[in-house]
């Protein structure tokens, strides 16, 4: 079986990643188009396949789309727009039962494709631009959904200590975009700019399910008929460490809980020779339950309910949060940093190391049986350039050696202190 | 042991009863590379007012004992429970719902070890006065992070307004007060009521061979002495078909109003097939009604009323029920009205059979896609189970519902009388 996708170029920069298994009851399909994660498009790259997804020429009302999805068995349809490094990409994501298991049905795949076809390439258009109507409502949704990032408090956390810690640097920019951009899309400029991601974004489809690859290929390459254009991969600016003191920020809202946010600075990439022993550091520090800021934090301490660690490896950055009482703040935060000083310093016991790794290993094999894991993983290898299968990671998991730990874990350098914590005289 | 077959998923599911009580199912699913194992306990945050079977008198016990029993049955003499599933390779975790408990960890390697070490530590309670202490502080800051999150505070406040009675209407994790008052004893009372093999289940899913699993649990078994237990007697007050009150509002940090809409069952006490048509007949209903696809949320969605974050659910329990539709809006009157209105509208007019049809074709395409993946099988499997509602009962119910039973079910259900609102607004 493999776990494997096998490579299939359609065209410069496009290219399509297929596993056949009969494992899965459904299909599910992913295209990822790669955008630079840029002041002047990032809004543009968020709001764009918010609208797409409204209607096609072919479903011109959002309700006639959704009906579509519903009768061929409730395939489901979404969007998204991620980042990793500098790289903003718009993903859509279809997943439709397998034919076996709907007796009767005939042809879901590729009318599920065709819908998606239909989605990306050929737009609901009225004049010369998208429908208006959509354009104004997605842009309303879209400044609702970023300003609704205070609702959850822990992520809330994250952004504004990533925006702090990277300012000036396009990583300090919302995968979501700026609500200040907004007001200037049109329903042309927003077209102008679908043309701009057709042509100029590198594009990876991935497939897995009860699929035959040579019919699929060609499946994809009618159904989904793709511009030329120059195709060129983005570039993510990779700091070592700050070039200032560290910073230290505090929000003031009438909260209940504090959370604490330390940004680091670790400069190592899914690139770099490091990346496996920084995968196992945090995972020693901070990645799970038995880690030491989990269990120094909370088990020990009781000062929390969630002490984590994480780490982002295209960009290169890292972070320790915890939830905590206001008061609790600064003792908390000293032994957040004593536990990152032990893991530095090579104070990792066997069985830490041991069971680190296990866990990780654990992870990775657990990706085989995701659909959604498989391919987060196979665009990581398109990050990384390196083509590794699941048992390449488990080896090298393996090979990691406490001392890598510590090396690794010596790139962690403190560059933001964010707190989130009750207003003055508040709550 | 038992097999079945799903004609249509192409699953097998095996099961056995052992002589202590306890029903242990494997879902064997080829090619699979994790394995899960997932003990549920019929013990939920409603449960702290029962009759003791052992003095036959009737306890009541704090809010919170059995999501506080869930955190502290990790602890063992050698250190925390989680700890030795980390070693082994596996993920273990837990949660409390309202009406049950479970353990589970899920692994891709040294399953046997795994499935060991879970049935051992949930049958052996290890409590001291030290360690429940910091457990209270723990808890207490889980408590507090709830508070801060709007969809759980919009939630705890609908069920406020809906019950008149039920303890649906306590936090699962009680109060930072009623937390306090949970001493090792206790405790141990309930753990020795609840953690009884029959009031349990095993759900054990992944390529495996089901017999050796069954074998390895009655060995795991063997040499524990489980007096016989009758059914555990719960004492819930009686809840009546009125609402608590029409409205409940709360301010917080967030960007924009929050509404929760909820329609409370007006008879509950039904289980099995009964139930699961009920709940399946309104999950159909409300697809119709209020889906994607209907005018009724293309309207709401193009005036601006809802965006894609709304969403709506039926919540059928053997003691309660409710359906609830929720999302932010800047005007959570309007969609009030606008929601009521429109259940009213759809009464009137009946559903459509092409409609209906339609929404069950994506209901089969949504019960297919949960059994892609062992969490969707092991969640489909203990929430049915404790109602006595089979793994496999959902297809072929599903097929057999009518528009006719629908539309009764419509007409009965959505009762303005019995409807109350949770809003949260923007704290100033």
């Amino acid at each position: 079986m493999g776990d494997r996708f096998t490579r299939f170029p359609l065209s410069e920069g496009v290219n399509l990643y297929v596993q056949p298994t009969t494992k899965f009851k459904t299909t599910t399909i992913y295209v990822y188009f790669h955008m630079p994660l840029e002041p002047v498009t990032v809004t543009y790259n968020a709001l764009l396949p918010m609208v797409l997804a409204r209607a096609s020429a072919d479903f011109p009302t959002t309700a006639e789309l959704s009906r579509h999805l519903d009768e061929l068995y409730g395939a489901s349809f979404g969007v998204d727009v991620a980042r990793r490094g500098e790289v903003q990409s718009i993903v859509f994501q279809m997943e439709v039962a397998g034919e076996k298991h709907v007796p009767g049905a005939q042809g879901l795949l590729p009318q599920a494709l065709d819908v998606l076809g239909g989605i990306i390439t050929r737009p609901l258009l009225v004049g010369d631009g998208f429908k208006p109507e959509y354009v104004d409502q997605e842009r309303t949704n879209l400044r609702q959904m970023i300003e609704g990032l205070i609702n959850d408090k822990r992520r809330y956390a994250m952004v504004r200590c990533t925006a702090a810690m990277c300012e000036g640097e396009a990583f300090a920019l919302h995968r979501l975009g700026r609500v200040e951009d907004l007001e200037g899309v049109t329903p042309a400029s927003l077209l102008a700019h679908h043309r701009r991601v057709l042509t100029e974004a590198p594009v990876d489809i991935f497939v897995l399910g009860d699929v035959d690859p040579a019919g699929l290929r060609e499946e994809v390459a009618r159904r989904l008929p793709l511009p030329a254009g120059p195709r060129r991969f983005p570039d993510t600016v990779v700091k070592r460490g700050p070039d200032r003191a560290v910073k230290d920020v505090v929000d003031r809202l009438d909260v209940n809980q504090g959370v604490v946010v330390i940004g680091f600075r670790t400069g190592i990439t899914l690139r770099d020779e490091l990346y496996f022993p920084m995968l196992v550091a945090n995972g020693v520090l901070g990645g799970f339950s038995h880690s030491k800021l989990f269990q120094e934090v909370r088990e020990k301490n009781s000062l929390a309910y969630f002490a984590y660690s994480s780490i982002e490896t295209v960009k290169g950055i890292g972070y320790m949060y915890a939830g905590v009482e206001f008061a609790d703040a600064e003792r908390c935060k000293a032994i957040m940093l004593e536990q990152l000083r032990a893991v530095q310093e090579g104070a990792v016991s066997d069985a830490e190391m041991e069971t680190t790794i296990a866990t990780l290993v654990n992870d990775m094999l657990s990706a085989a049986d995701s659909p959604g894991a498989m391919a987060e993983l196979a665009v990581d290898q398109v990050f990384s350039g390196r083509d590794l299968s699941i048992d390449d990671r488990v080896a090298l998991y393996r090979r990691v050696t406490r001392e890598q730990v510590a090396e690794a874990a010596r790139h962690f350098t403190p560059d933001t202190v964010y707190m989130l914590t009750r207003r003055e005289g508040g709550a | 042991m038992e097999r079945q077959f799903d004609p249509m998923l192409r699953d097998e599911l095996f099961t056995e009863r052992l002589e202590n009580g306890l029903t242990v199912a494997v879902l064997v699913k080829p090619g699979y590379r994790q394995m899960t194992a997932r003990v549920a306990v019929q013990y939920g945050s409603i449960d702290s007012r029962f009759v003791n079977p052992q003095t036959g008198k009737a306890v009541h016990v704090p809010d919170g004992i059995a999501h506080f029993l869930e955190h502290k049955l990790f602890e063992s003499p050698e250190g925390n429970v989680a700890d030795r599933f980390s070693e082994l390779g596996a993920e273990a975790n837990a949660y409390t719902t309202f009406t049950h408990t479970v353990y589970y960890f899920t692994t891709t390697s040294q399953f046997e070890a795994c499935l060991d070490l879970l049935l051992e530590f949930v049958q052996e309670p290890y409590f001291t006065a030290e360690t429940v202490a910091k457990e209270q502080g723990i808890i207490e800051q889980e408590i507090r992070m709830y508070l801060d999150d709007p969809g759980w505070r919009s939630s705890a406040n609908l069920l406020e307004a809906l019950y008149v009675r039920h303890p649906v209407r306590i936090d699962i994790a009680g109060t930072v007060e009623s937390i306090r008052r949970i001493d090792k004893d206790l405790l141990y009372v309930c753990h020795r009521i609840f953690y009884h093999p029959s009031n349990m289940v095993l759900f054990v899913a992944g390529d495996l061979n089901p017999t050796e699993v069954v074998e390895r649990v009655r060995a795991s078994f063997a040499g524990r002495e489980y007096p016989a237990q009758p059914a555990i007697q719960r004492i819930l007050p009686e809840e009546p078909p009125v609402i608590n009150e029409r409205r409940r509002m709360q301010e917080l940090v967030v960007s924009q109003p929050i509404l929760r809409l909820g329609f409370k069952e007006r008879e509950v006490g039904l289980t099995g097939r009964a139930l699961l048509e009920r709940d399946l007949l309104t999950s159909l209903l409300l697809d119709v009604v209020i889906g994607r696809g209907s005018p009724l949320y293309t309207h709401l969605y193009e005036s601006g009323l809802i965006d894609q974050r709304f969403g709506f659910e039926h919540v059928p329990e053997v003691s309660f029920g409710h359906t609830y539709l929720t999302g932010p809006t800047h005007d959570p009157s309007e969609l009030e009205a606008r929601l009521l209105a429109g259940f009213q509208e759809a009464q009137q007019q009946g559903l459509a059979e092409a409609d209906f049809e339609r929404a069950r074709r994506k209901l089969i395409g949504r019960v297919i896609n949960l059994m892609n993946d062992l969490e969707g099988a092991a969640y489909l499997f203990i929430d049915g189970f404790f109602k006595q509602i089979g793994l496999f009962d959902l297809l072929p119910t599903l097929q057999s519902l009518t528009v006719e039973a629908a539309n009764e079910r419509l007409r009965s259900h959505f009762d303005p009388a019995l409807a109350a609102a949770s809003i949260i607004y923007p704290r100033r």
